[in-house]
C-alpha cells in the first residue's frame, strides 16, 4: 500500500511539473509578445506605461483613439487603456490598477456615450487575464467577477482549460513575435483594419437599451464619474470627456432627450469646473462616411486615425 | 454524483481508506463498507429509489432461494416467473408505461378515435436497467442450475449495488462477480495501478473527447436544418466519438475504481471504431449487454440453430430489443432495426464470425482492404447513431437527406466556435493512440507509463469540458 500511495504521489509530481512548465512556457510567451493586449496589461501591472494623457473608454476607447497620434501631436506621452466590451466599473477599475504602478497622469481622456453607462456582471474577453491570474492585482480584480478565480492560481494549466487557442499562441510566442493585424496594439490602441459591415445586433440592442436608458439617473452617475477622475488625480490635471463621432444610422436610433440630460450635464460640469472639457463629436463629417467605419458602432483604423488627429488639435488648444 | 465530479473526487480516496486501512480485517466488514457506499452514492441521485434498489435486490435474493430450494417444478415455475414479472414490471412502469399509453393513443388518434392517455408523472430511476438485469440474469442462472443461489444477503447486495457498477454497469454476471465478492480482498499494487491507468484514460475519453465533441453535435443536431452536408456528416461523426467516449469513459472509470477494491469487472468496450464489420462492431461495443441479449435472449429462442427465418426473426428481436432496452422511443427501435439490417447480410452468408483474429496491418493490398472495412463499418455505425441522437424518426430521416441534398462543403458558423479544428486534431491523436494500443485494455500501462500518465492528467486539465458537470449519457438508460 505505501509503495502504491508512493507511486500516486510521483505521479501526481510528474504532472505537476509538465502541467506548470506548459503554464510557464505559454504565459511568459504571451506577456513579452510586444503589442498585444495582454502585453498591454504587463506593462501596466509592472508600472512601465507612467504616460502624461491616459486615454479610456469601452471599445469606442479602445478601438477609435490612436494614442500615438494624439501623443505625438500634443507633444505628450499618451497610452490608451480602454477596456473592450467594457463598462463604466470595469473602465474605472483598470484606471485603479493602472494608478497602483503608474505614476499618475496629467490628463484623461474619457470616451462618453450613452452605453458608457452600462455596467458588466461578467468579465468580457477573459483571455486577457488568463497569464496574470496568478498576480495578486489581477487576482482580486477579477475574482470579483467569478469565483473561479480563486481556485484558478493553484491548480497548474486549468486557467487554460478550453482555450487552446491561446495555449498554443502563449508557446509559439516563445518562437515567434507576429501578432494577426487586428490583434495589435500601439500604445495600448487597436486599430482595426476592416471594412464596414452593418452589424444589425447593435443596431437591434439600442432598442433593447430604451428600456435600461431610462432606469439610469445620467446626472448623477456622471457627476459620479467625473468625480472619480478628480478624487484620484493631482489639483491641476485636466479631465476631458469626449463624444465620438455616432455612424449617421446611430445617430437617428438614438435617443435625442437622454442625450441632451447628458450634455447639460457635461456642460455645466464644465462652466464649474476649469479643469474639466466636454468635446462634442457625436455628429461629425466622419459620422457620414462609411469607409471610416467597420460597423456602425466603431471607426476602422483609416477613421480613427482622422478622428484622433481632430481630436489632438482640439486638445490641444485647451491645454494652451 | 458523477464519476467526473468533486464529489466524487472526494468520495472515492475517503472509501479506499477506509476500505483498506479500517475495514480490511475480513471479507464481510469489506462487503459492508462497500454496500454502505453503495447506497450512499446511489442516494445521491435520488434517495427515494434506494427502496427501489433495496426492495428489487431482496426480491431477487428471496426467489433465487425458493427457486433452489423448491422441490416441484411447479414451484420453481412460480417463483422465477414471480421475479421475472416483477424485476421486468418495474421496468415497464418506470420507463416504458409513458411510451407504450402514448403510442397507443396516437394510433386511436390515426382512426379517428379521441383518447387522453393517463401518463404518470415519474422520472426515471437511474441504472434501473443496469441493475434490473443484473438481478434478471442472477434469477435465470439458478432457474436453468447454471449457479447455486447466494444465501449470504450482505454478498449478494454487493453484487446488484456495487457503487463502480450500479448505474451504468458493466452488466455483471453473478458467475463473475459474486465468487470474487466471497473472499477477502488482499491489495495488490499491481492490480490497483491498473486500475488508477483505466480510471485517468476514461476520464480522458468522458471529458477531453465526449463533453468536448457533445458541444459540437449538439450545436449541430439541434439546428441541422440550418446545417450544411459537411457540418452533418462533422455532426455525426462528433456524436460518434461522443457516444463511445461517454460510455466507455464510463466503464473503463468504473472497472478501474473497482480494480482499486481488488474487484475484477467484465471489460466492456474492446475498441469498437476498429471493427471490420458489424458483427464484429457487436463484439466489441457495450460488450457485457450483447452477451447478455445472446445468453438471455438469444440462445433461449433458438439461436442461430433451426432454419433461415428463425435466424433471421432471433437477429431482428434481440437487435430491436437492444435498441428498446436503450430508451421509450422509436428512434432506438429503429436504430436497432438498423443495426439488424447491418448484420443480416453477413448472418446469412455465413461470414458473421470471419473478423475474430487480431487486426495486424502490412504494406500490402489486404491492409488496405482492412482499412477500408473499418472506415465503412465506421460510416454505418455513423449512419444508425443519427437515429439514436435525433429527437425523432422524421428529424433523423431529415439530418440524412439534408447530408445529400445540400451538396455544401465548407465549414460553418456553430454555437461554440472555439475547438473546431482542435477538436479534429484531438480526435485524430486519440484515434491514433488507441490503434497504437489496441491489444491493451488501455494506452496508458506500459514503458513509460508515468510519461503517459503526465499527458494525459495534463490533457484532462487543459482540455476537459467542465463548464458543468455532463451527465453521462448512458444513466438514463
Amino acid at each position: 500500500m505505501k509503495s502504491f500511495l508512493k507511486y500516486l504521489l510521483e505521479i501526481l509530481f510528474i504532472a505537476l511539473i509538465v502541467c506548470f512548465g506548459l503554464q510557464y512556457f505559454s504565459d511568459n510567451g504571451l506577456k513579452k509578445l510586444k503589442g498585444t493586449k495582454i502585453n498591454d496589461w504587463q506593462n501596466i501591472i509592472e508600472g512601465k506605461i507612467n504616460s502624461d494623457v491616459i486615454i479610456n473608454g469601452s471599445s469606442r476607447g479602445y478601438f477609435m483613439y490612436n494614442a500615438k497620434n494624439i501623443g505625438e501631436l500634443l507633444n505628450l506621452s499618451c497610452f490608451n487603456i480602454g477596456f473592450n466590451a467594457g463598462g463604466c466599473n470595469l473602465q474605472q477599475s483598470k484606471f485603479d490598477i493602472y494608478l497602483k504602478k503608474n505614476r499618475k497622469p496629467t490628463v484623461i481622456i474619457q470616451n462618453i456615450d450613452l452605453s458608457h453607462f452600462l455596467k458588466n456582471t461578467e468579465l468580457p474577453d477573459e483571455w486577457q487575464f488568463t497569464p496574470f491570474i496568478n498576480n495578486e492585482i489581477i487576482n482580486s480584480f477579477v475574482t470579483k467577477y467569478d469565483d473561479k478565480y480563486k481556485y484558478l492560481p493553484y491548480i497548474p494549466l486549468l486557467k487554460y482549460n478550453q482555450n487552446f487557442q491561446l495555449l498554443k499562441k502563449g508557446i509559439i510566442a516563445n518562437f515567434s513575435s507576429s501578432v494577426t493585424k487586428n490583434d495589435k496594439t500601439i500604445n495600448g490602441f487597436s486599430p482595426q483594419d476592416r471594412i464596414f459591415k452593418i452589424d444589425y445586433h447593435n443596431l437591434e440592442r439600442i432598442k433593447k437599451d430604451k428600456y435600461y436608458f431610462n432606469e439610469i439617473d445620467f446626472r448623477n452617475e456622471i457627476k459620479e464619474m467625473v468625480c472619480f477622475y478628480f478624487r484620484r488625480l493631482d489639483k491641476d490635471a485636466k479631465v476631458i470627456f469626449v463624444w465620438a463621432p455616432e455612424h449617421k444610422l446611430r445617430c437617428s436610433l438614438l435617443f435625442p432627450e437622454k442625450g441632451k440630460i447628458l450634455i447639460d450635464e457635461l456642460n455645466r460640469i464644465e462652466s464649474n469646473n476649469k479643469n474639466f472639457q466636454f468635446i462634442d463629436m457625436r455628429v461629425n463629417e466622419i459620422s457620414n462616411h462609411d469607409e471610416y467605419y467597420y460597423d456602425t458602432y466603431h471607426l476602422n483604423a483609416t477613421g480613427a486615425d482622422i478622428f484622433s488627429k481632430e481630436l489632438a488639435i482640439k486638445i490641444k488648444e485647451i491645454l494652451n | 454524483m458523477f464519476f467526473n465530479s468533486l464529489a466524487f473526487a472526494i468520495f472515492l480516496p475517503i472509501v479506499f481508506f477506509l476500505y483498506w486501512f479500517v475495514f480490511n480485517k475480513t471479507k464481510s466488514t469489506q462487503n459492508a463498507l462497500l454496500i454502505v457506499a453503495s447506497y450512499y452514492f446511489y442516494s445521491c441521485w435520488d434517495w427515494r429509489f434506494l427502496f427501489l434498489l433495496v426492495f428489487s435486490t431482496f426480491l431477487d435474493y428471496f426467489t433465487g432461494i425458493q427457486i433452489e430450494k423448491s422441490n416441484s417444478e411447479k414451484g420453481r415455475k412460480f417463483w422465477f416467473w414471480l421475479s421475472i414479472s416483477v424485476n421486468l414490471g418495474f421496468l415497464g412502469i418506470f420507463k416504458y408505461y409513458n411510451f407504450f399509453v402514448s403510442s397507443f393513443a396516437e394510433m386511436f388518434t390515426s382512426f379517428g378515435f379521441k383518447v387522453s392517455p393517463f401518463l404518470l408523472n415519474v422520472i426515471l430511476p437511474v441504472g434501473i436497467s443496469f441493475y434490473t438485469f443484473h438481478g434478471l440474469s442472477y434469477v435465470i442462472d439458478i432457474y436453468y442450475k447454471r449457479i447455486k443461489a447466494e444465501y449470504n444477503f450482505i454478498d449478494y447486495s454487493l453484487f446488484v449495488s456495487y457503487f463502480p457498477l450500479l448505474v451504468a454497469g458493466p452488466i455483471e454476471r453473478a458467475t463473475h462477480l459474486l465468487p470474487q465478492v466471497k473472499i477477502k480482498r488482499e491489495f495488490n499494487l499491481e492490480k490497483a495501478k491498473e486500475g488508477v491507468y483505466q480510471i485517468v484514460w476514461g476520464l480522458v475519453k468522458k471529458v477531453v473527447i465526449a463533453d468536448t465533441c457533445a458541444v459540437y453535435a449538439n450545436a449541430i443536431f439541434d439546428h441541422y436544418p440550418s446545417m450544411n452536408s459537411f457540418s452533418l456528416i462533422m455532426g455525426a461523426i462528433y456524436f460518434a466519438f461522443q457516444i463511445y467516449g461517454d460510455f466507455s469513459g464510463y466503464s473503463d472509470i468504473a472497472l478501474g475504481v473497482s480494480k482499486l477494491f481488488g474487484l475484477d469487472l467484465l471489460r466492456n468496450f474492446n475498441y469498437p471504431y476498429f471493427s471490420r464489420d458489424i458483427a464484429e462492431f457487436w463484439r466489441r461495443w457495450h460488450i457485457s449487454l450483447s452477451s447478455w441479449f445472446r445468453d438471455y435472449l438469444y440462445i433461449p429462442l433458438g439461436g442461430s440453430k433451426g432454419g433461415l427465418w428463425m435466424k433471421i426473426r432471433n437477429t431482428f428481436i434481440i437487435f430491436i430489443v437492444s435498441g428498446f432496452w436503450h430508451g421509450a422511443n422509436w428512434t432506438y427501435i429503429v436504430w436497432g432495426f438498423i443495426n439488424a439490417v447491418y448484420f443480416l447480410p453477413l448472418l446469412l452468408s455465413n461470414s458473421n464470425r470471419n473478423n475474430m483474429d487480431p487486426i495486424i496491418l502490412k504494406w500490402n493490398f489486404d491492409s488496405v482492404k482492412v482499412l477500408f472495412s473499418i472506415l465503412t463499418t465506421f460510416l454505418l455505425t455513423c449512419i444508425a447513431w443519427v437515429f439514436f441522437r435525433a429527437r425523432t424518426i422524421t428529424d433523423a430521416v431529415l439530418y440524412l437527406k439534408r447530408i445529400f441534398t445540400n451538396g455544401e462543403f465548407s465549414p460553418q458558423y456553430l454555437d461554440n466556435e472555439r475547438y473546431n479544428y482542435e477538436l479534429l486534431l484531438m480526435i485524430g491523436l486519440f484515434i491514433l493512440v488507441e490503434w497504437n494500443n489496441k491489444t491493451k485494455v488501455e494506452p496508458i500501462s506500459g514503458k513509460r507509463s508515468w510519461l503517459k500518465m503526465a499527458l494525459a492528467i495534463m490533457a484532462i486539465i487543459a482540455f476537459g469540458t467542465y463548464s458543468d458537470y455532463k451527465e453521462f449519457i448512458y444513466f438514463q438508460f
